[in-house]
């Protein structure tokens, strides 16, 4: 027993000294990798696929207003523009999303239904919170994931079948606390840039009565998130104002028609 | 007490010793990734070998021995590269000295297994560091 013992502590030690040597490497800088490595390869794949089924929408009557109605969000938020990738998709369904790669994507659809810029706004807001709060990039990596393995035991890889899956995981993979998150996070992104935060909540209202099921289906229910909005309390900070002019909201909505 | 060293193995009795170790190299070959599979396969072969000759259950003993240390250190790398793969944590320095060690470990295993198959084939013992000295405290004739 006691030989055993002698030479399980030497095994060991010799285990743990070679180990040992091996941590004294910076092997991080000497590859050049980056921690978070294998997170942001899945995102550019994920975004990869999302992309391809997006339909971007060029129309300088479309994208100038929603770049301006970011641009102000960004810098009343101190949030680097540059960060934040907004894509305009002709789309039929009213959604908005945020996705890997700080990317934020607009429905045509959506922006037809918004009734005024802040309504806008909030949607914005919301998703951009999103991508502040670091919800997409956990949530979706792990997902993408599980969608490589469903996909190598399947041996299903077609583009629409894994397009369809990524827009899934953007929306299942939030829940529903990070939602109300986020919903606070917009609000107060809002009234930094000096529109009415309790828009926020008119906007989750307006949804329930489009009923917008498609919209609302993997988040919690839209009435009680307006009420957490409406609890809240900021200072007044009125008069709101106005970014867009009414011409260039309608050609906007004009152009989402 | 009869030493491993003086039992002089019949023909049949040298190829049974010799694929104890060849199964656990198949084992590792195939489920690589999956660390379990190497000491189940070695286990089921010792279990198959366990009411054979001395010479033999002492081998199979010795193999189903030398895997159960790899068992623990490679199902700590594969559920830490599960872990970074899917973003529970991040890829680290230290991450990549435990896969270098516990690598130069598998390639030390590999080497030693196959130099265990290479001799028991031809009729000798081979003992391995620490292995060995378990195996004869647990396998008695």
């Amino acid at each position: 027993m006691k030989k055993i013992l002698q030479e399980f502590i030497i095994s060991a030690a010799l285990f743990f000294c070679i180990f040992f040597v091996t941590l004294q490497v910076d092997w991080m800088k000497l590859f050049r990798l980056r921690p978070t490595i294998v997170g942001d390869k899945l995102s550019e794949w994920v975004w990869k696929v999302a992309e391809s089924s997006l339909w971007k929408v060029n129309n300088h009557d479309v994208c100038v207003p929603i770049d301006s109605l970011v641009y102000e969000m960004c810098k009343a938020n101190d949030i680097s523009m540059a960060d934040i990738h907004v894509v305009i998709n002709q789309d039929n369904e009213v959604n908005a999303f945020a996705t890997v790669g700080n990317h934020l994507i607009i429905n045509t659809a959506l922006i037809k239904k918004m009734e005024n810029e802040s309504q806008l706004c909030a949607v914005i807001a919301h998703e951009m919170a999103h991508l502040r709060l670091g919800h997409i990039q956990s949530a979706v990596r792990q997902q993408a994931v599980i969608t490589v393995f469903l996909v190598l035991v399947t041996g299903n890889g077609n583009s629409e079948m894994l397009a369809n899956m990524t827009s899934k995981i953007i929306s299942n993979s939030i829940t529903r606390a990070k939602e109300n998150e986020a919903d606070e996070q917009g609000a107060r992104y809002m009234y930094a840039m000096h529109l009415d935060p309790m828009e926020m909540a008119n906007t989750l209202e307006t949804f329930e009565s489009y009923g917008i099921l498609s919209y609302l289906m993997d988040h919690a229910d839209s009435k009680k998130r307006a009420e957490r909005i409406r609890k809240m309390h900021f200072q007044k900070n009125g008069p709101y104002r106005r970014i867009l002019s009414q011409e260039t909201w309608d050609k906007l909505k004009k152009a989402c028609q | 007490m009869v030493r491993i060293e003086d039992v002089v193995p019949r023909e049949d009795e040298k190829e049974r010793a010799s694929g104890c170790y060849i199964m656990s190299l198949v084992a590792v070959m195939i489920g690589l990734p999956m660390p379990i599979i190497n000491l189940l396969a070695t286990g089921i072969f010792y279990f198959m070998s366990r009411k054979g000759t001395f010479f033999v259950r002492w081998n199979s003993i010795q193999a189903l021995v030398s895997q159960v240390p790899l068992f623990v250190m490679n199902n700590i790398l594969f559920w830490w590269t599960i872990r970074i793969l899917f973003c529970f944590t991040d890829l680290s320095s230290t991450y990549i000295a435990y896969f270098i060690t516990v690598n130069l470990y598998n390639i030390y295993d590999f080497i030693e297994t196959v130099r265990s198959a290479v001799n028991t084939r031809k009729g000798l013992i081979h003992r391995w560091y620490l292995y060995s000295t378990i195996t004869d405290k647990i396998c008695k004739r």
